[in-house]
């Protein structure tokens, strides 16, 4: 699905910080992958270099046999929108579009027409038992709430993908455990799933773990 | 590119829009003025221009209008000796007449005489200028008849006692039923209107009478009775008139001859002479001259506007980074971020520009009032005000979404 080979991102700030060291790295299709380390580890960029947000100082980022180096931005952006789902620990939703804009938004990129983004949004929000707070805005839902209309947004294109940024980092137990188990749920329908966490706990849920300190990759399982 | 898709950035720029009114309202002050300013004075300027095209166009366009004046008193020395029994002499002369004649054979040349007598209908006094004139004077001016008939060759041999008015008179004239068939006095003398005419002359209006019939009954002696001391003028010709066939000598041409024959006879300058084509010819001039003033202010305001759009809609990049950033990840491409924001700039101009054009036509009214021309609008002034105030939108708006579009999305999701 992903293939990292010998990337490297340096940030030329001050002296120089080097978040990802010679980071290789495969994720097979269906893989269930938690990424653990502590915080500044360069787990945030890691995942950004997967989700094609960002591009590698050195090395080759491939997508499903394509390097993405000589992608163009609208290719990109493209495949961003299509195949790969983003949640992340901020919830990250647009705060004055409502429930329902918020996860349009996707198929919007997608070229479609708005009565077919209405009624996929409409399906995906019901999933997370979310239909009546379709028309709210997000600032009137819980952290809970939130982080499952984030989820909804990042499946309504139905991606193969799914990058989870601590997606629970900032709810309680409760709904964290809420959040992790439609992930666990995904990975059963056939998504590959990668989440970020520096909670071991947490990681010990994942049957692969990749540990990352100071930008360097260390595979191992869990445990 | 479909219509859903312009209506959909159009209405997401319009709402987001929508969200700081103030602000927006605020951001849009530039363009609005400027827009209703030029707005209201093209159509004042277009108002203007045709009430002078009318005017000129009254005295028609072919026509060359001589007019005696008083010289004024200064202007006499008193070597002069062109006064006899008494009586000053001033103004257009026969000798005038026939030079015109004899120069400019394919010219018609009328002659009126200048009636310098009081109107009186009944008791109220009719303040006009009188003017008697061969029935012919009448083809050289656009004349529409509105009751009656003009004066005819036979009132004019016979001398007959008759009037003919332009609808200003006959509107001073309170005569129940109409002025046709009323009885006026000019002078101690009494007429019959016999036509009610449109024509543009002085604002008074005027009344016409048969030439024959002006010369005999007045002269051309006029007595002033000034604080006591009685003052006699004589003026031979009043006005000439010499109007030019399409395909005879031109009216500068024609101009010409007519200056150095008047210059030669009239040393004192005891005369006035119009050339409406000439007077045309300026106001054209003055017209190119104010559009240039105009397209100037318009320029001015619009970049005036269009800054004041791209200041605010810089402030609005700055405050949606984390946006842009997440719409990135959702698949935006560089091109969809530029679009959104621009297409919001086009919103804002272009509501800038509806604005402005309500206003403007607000304000002609106004205008109108305090510069008594006519408002006029041109509809085209109204779609040149759009497409530019789109234009604007377009220009200003392209440098803050290229700067929301070149953004790198880690840095928009790491912002904060
Ligand atoms: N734009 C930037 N400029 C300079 N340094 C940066 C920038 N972005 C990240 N870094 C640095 O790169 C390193 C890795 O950052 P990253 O966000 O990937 O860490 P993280 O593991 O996600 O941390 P956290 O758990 O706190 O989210 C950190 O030391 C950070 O300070
Ligand atoms: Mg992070």
């Amino acid at each position: 699905m992903i293939k990292l080979i010998h990337v490297t991102k340096t940030y030329f700030l001050g002296d120089g910080v080097q978040a990802l060291r010679n980071a290789s790295l495969t994720i097979a299709p269906n893989d269930y992958v938690g990424i653990l380390g502590p915080s500044g580890s360069g787990k945030s960029t890691l995942l950004y270099m997967m989700g094609l947000l960002d591009i590698p100082t050195e090395g080759t980022v491939i997508f499903e046999g394509r390097d993405t180096a000589r992608l163009s931005d609208v290719e990109l952006s493209a495949l961003r929108g299509k195949s790969i789902g983003f949640v992340f620990q901020f919830y990250h939703l647009v705060p004055h579009l409502t429930v329902m804009e918020n996860v349009e938004l996707p198929l919007y990129y997608q070229g479609l027409d708005p009565w077919e983004r209405h009624d996929r949004a409409k399906v995906q929000i019901s999933k997370v038992n979310l239909s009546h707070r379709a028309r709210h805005l997000p600032a009137e839902l819980s952290g809970g709430e939130r982080q499952r209309v984030a989820i909804a947004r990042a499946l309504v294109t139905d991606p193969r993908l799914i990058l989870a940024d601590e997606p629970t980092g900032n709810l309680d137990s409760r709904s964290g455990a809420e959040i992790l188990a439609i992930l666990e749920q995904l990975h059963t329908q056939g998504k590959t799933v990668v989440m970020i966490t520096h909670d071991l706990s947490i990681a010990r849920r994942f049957p692969r773990v990749i540990r990352i300190s100071d930008g360097v990759l260390q595979e191992g399982s869990s445990g | 590119m479909s219509v859903i898709w312009i209506l959909e950035l159009a209405n997401e720029g319009a709402r987001n829009l929508l969200r700081h009114k103030l602000r927006s309202l605020l951001s849009l002050l530039g363009i609005v003025i400027g827009v209703g300013a030029v707005i209201a004075m093209m159509a004042v300027g277009e108002g203007a221009q045709r009430k002078v095209l009318k005017d000129i166009g009254g005295l028609g366009l072919h026509n060359i209008i001589l007019d005696s004046e008083e010289p004024s008193v200064a202007n006499i020395s008193p070597a002069s000796d062109n006064s006899r029994q008494g009586a000053f002499q001033y103004g257009l002369i026969p000798r005038d007449v026939d030079q015109f004649r004899a120069l400019l054979p394919s010219a018609t040349v009328l002659v009126g005489h200048l009636v310098k007598q009081k109107i009186f209908y009944r008791s109220t006094r009719v303040d006009a200028p009188v003017l008697g004139v061969d029935p012919a004077y009448f083809k050289a001016f656009p004349v529409e008849i509105l009751a009656g008939h003009l004066l005819a060759e036979v009132n004019n041999r016979d001398r007959h006692p008759v009037a003919v008015v332009t609808e200003e008179v006959a509107r001073t004239i309170p005569a129940v039923g109409g002025v046709l068939g009323q009885i006026i006095q000019i002078g101690g003398n009494y007429f019959r209107v016999i036509g009610v005419i449109r024509m543009p002359s002085s604002k008074a209006g005027m009344v016409f009478l048969p030439y024959r019939t002006a010369r005999n009954l007045f002269g051309i002696l006029t007595i002033k009775d000034e604080a006591g001391k009685e003052e006699y003028t004589k003026n031979e010709i009043g006005r000439i008139v010499i109007h030019l066939e399409d395909d005879g000598v031109g009216i500068p041409e024609a101009a010409a001859v007519v200056d150095r024959i008047l210059k030669k006879n009239h040393p004192m300058h005891d005369y006035e002479m119009t050339v409406p084509l000439a007077q045309l010819q300026v106001a054209q001039q003055t017209r190119k001259t104010f559009d240039l003033v105009l397209i100037v202010i318009a320029a001015i305001s619009l970049v005036i506007g269009g800054i004041g759009i791209m200041n605010i809609m810089l402030a609005i990049v700055t405050e949606r980074i984390p946006e842009i950033g997440i719409r990135r990840a959702l698949g935006a491409s560089q091109r969809d971020i530029l679009l959104q924001f621009l297409s919001e700039t086009v919103v804002l101009s272009t509501s800038g520009g509806i604005l402005g054009c309500v206003l403007g036509v607000l304000a002609v009214p106004i205008l109108s009032r305090l510069t008594e021309w006519p408002g006029v609008f041109t509809p085209s002034a109204i779609i040149v005000a759009l497409v530019f105030s789109w234009l604007v939108g377009v220009i200003f708006g392209i440098a803050p979404a290229m700067q929301a579009a070149k953004m790198h999305p880690v840095d928009c999701l790491r912002y904060e």
